[in-house]
């Protein structure tokens, strides 16, 4: 009986509307000795396979019957946007760095949260996710809502990796899940605080557990998208992550509500006005009125109102530049450091030449200007 | 209790040795101790084409026939060496398998 690896080669084979001598020839493989180890008369050696893989646009591990989830290929089959199958790669590519890491003993570190359990409406499983998010980011001196970047924090508190690239049609997120790791993927943006909605969103989807392997955020706006249950509670988790209602009754009692409060508070919690407006009038703690009046407010109105136009541009400019999960940096750097594997590893993770980022460990490069 | 030890050049090692015409030099210093994968065989090959004699290594035999891994798990872990170790991409098998298959 053939084995999986032979049916899986059988099945390339056939794809490629060859003949396994023409398949043979064109992986460069000798043809008897192909015939024989399709025969089972002898054993496909490692350099077969990897000549195999090229020629069949498959990987070695998928010859050897190792299947990994292949989302890409679903994402192609549906015509997906460019900027998603350029996400889903790199979900993938960081995803195959930790498995292979874990594999030389250098795993994602793993962050134990309270369990929650999900019953109800999908918009209290999100409130309740995120309230016992914050109790553990409390336990850890953190308050998340008034951080401006939620990289760092969420790597830090939860052990997942965040991963902020620019696509050139531009991307909301995407959250991936599997047995060695945790990541997000979001896109540089201009418009901060809807970054931060998004990375609070996809920190939501992955602490639910929602989909085993991937889930897609191309659009956080869109109407249809924003109905599928996990989508709500993912939401409810971030609404109330970084808005907590407890925080937010708390400013209430403590200062009447006007455009320079308002403007303030939203400065203060790195939020859009408009979000914040509406929070603030679904939890009873303004008008009707004025949530109408406060929704008119922009960003930019706020900063200027608050006297944060500084920070605000800085804010701008942060959340526009790709960012690399540094956890990841960390683990590639110690696997190099203990002599566990070579330098290139965290060359390709840097996107750095190999001997460029010797000499920057080094210090070769670096000519003192005191030097005489 | 004896064992042999043997010494595995991988292609970088032979370039460097070709390109200054003293392959002789490298097949002294391994005195019959030396040993290819086929992966390193096959790079040789490869390179031959710009440094000729590389492909008296195989003729004269002084490497001895390239060793072949053909065990499942082997091979698994070879790929997995190759990823992890050497930076090697899934897309491109052949890049590092060469390393991968020689180291300890």
């Amino acid at each position: 009986m053939p084995g999986e690896t032979t049916k899986r080669i059988q099945q390339l084979i056939t794809e490629s509307t060859h003949t396994q001598t023409e398949f043979a020839a064109q992986a460069g493989l000798d043809a008897s000795k192909f015939s024989k180890s399709m025969s089972g008369v002898r054993r496909f050696t490692s350099l077969d396979l990897a000549r195999i893989a090229e020629v069949g646009g498959v990987t070695v591990d998928w010859l050897l019957g190792i299947d990994r989830p292949a989302p890409a290929l679903a994402a192609r089959a549906r015509d997906a946007a460019t900027s998603e199958q350029e996400a889903i790669a790199e979900a993938e590519r960081l995803a195959q760095l930790w498995s292979d890491l874990a594999f030389l003993g250098h795993k994602q570190p793993q962050v134990a949260m309270d369990p929650v359990v999900q019953r109800g409406r999908f918009v209290d499983q999100g409130r309740r996710l995120a309230e016992v998010a914050l109790r553990h980011a409390q336990k850890l001196d953190s308050e998340p809502w008034k951080a401006r970047d939620l990289a760092p924090l969420v790597e830090d508190l939860f052990g997942i990796d965040v991963r902020i690239m620019r696509f050139a049609f531009g991307y909301e997120g995407l959250s991936w899940g599997d047995d060695t790791c945790k990541i997000m993927i979001v896109g540089t943006s201009e418009v901060p605080a809807r970054q931060r909605f998004t990375i609070a969103h996809e920190l939501g989807h992955l602490l639910a557990e929602d989909d085993q392997e991937l889930h897609l955020d191309p659009n956080l706006s869109d109407a249809e998208h924003r109905k599928a249950p996990s989508e709500i509670r993912a939401n409810a988790f971030a609404t109330e992550f970084l808005l907590p209602q407890d925080v937010l009754r708390e400013k209430a009692r403590t200062m009447p509500w006007s455009d320079q409060s308002f403007a303030e508070v939203a400065c203060d919690l790195w939020v859009s006005p408009v979000n914040l407006a509406w929070r603030l009038f679904n939890l009873k703690l303004i008008s009707n009125e004025q949530c109408t009046r406060f929704r008119g407010m922009r960003a930019i109105d706020a900063a200027m109102l608050a006297g944060r136009m500084d920070t605000h541009w800085q804010w701008i400019a942060a959340a526009g530049q790709p960012r690399i999960s540094v956890p990841l940096v960390r683990a590639t750097f110690l696997a190099y450091q203990r002599g566990d594997t070579t330098l290139r590893p965290l060359a390709n993770l840097l996107g750095l030449d190999t001997d460029f980022l010797r000499q920057a460990m080094d210090g070769a490069r670096e000519e003192s200007p005191l030097s005489s | 209790m004896s064992y042999y030890v043997y010494w595995f050049p991988d292609n970088t090692v032979l370039i460097n040795f070709a390109c200054v015409s003293r392959l002789d030099l490298l097949e002294e210093i391994l005195r019959g101790r030396g040993r290819w994968t086929d992966a390193i065989a096959d790079e040789a090959n490869q390179s031959a084409r710009f440094y000729p004699a590389l492909a008296n290594i195989a003729r004269d035999a002084w490497l001895g026939d390239p060793i072949e891994v053909t065990d499942p798990n082997e091979i698994m872990i070879i790929e997995r060496i190759r990823r992890a170790a050497f930076g090697g991409t899934r897309d491109k098998p052949r890049k590092h398998l060469g390393e991968a298959q020689t180291c300890p």
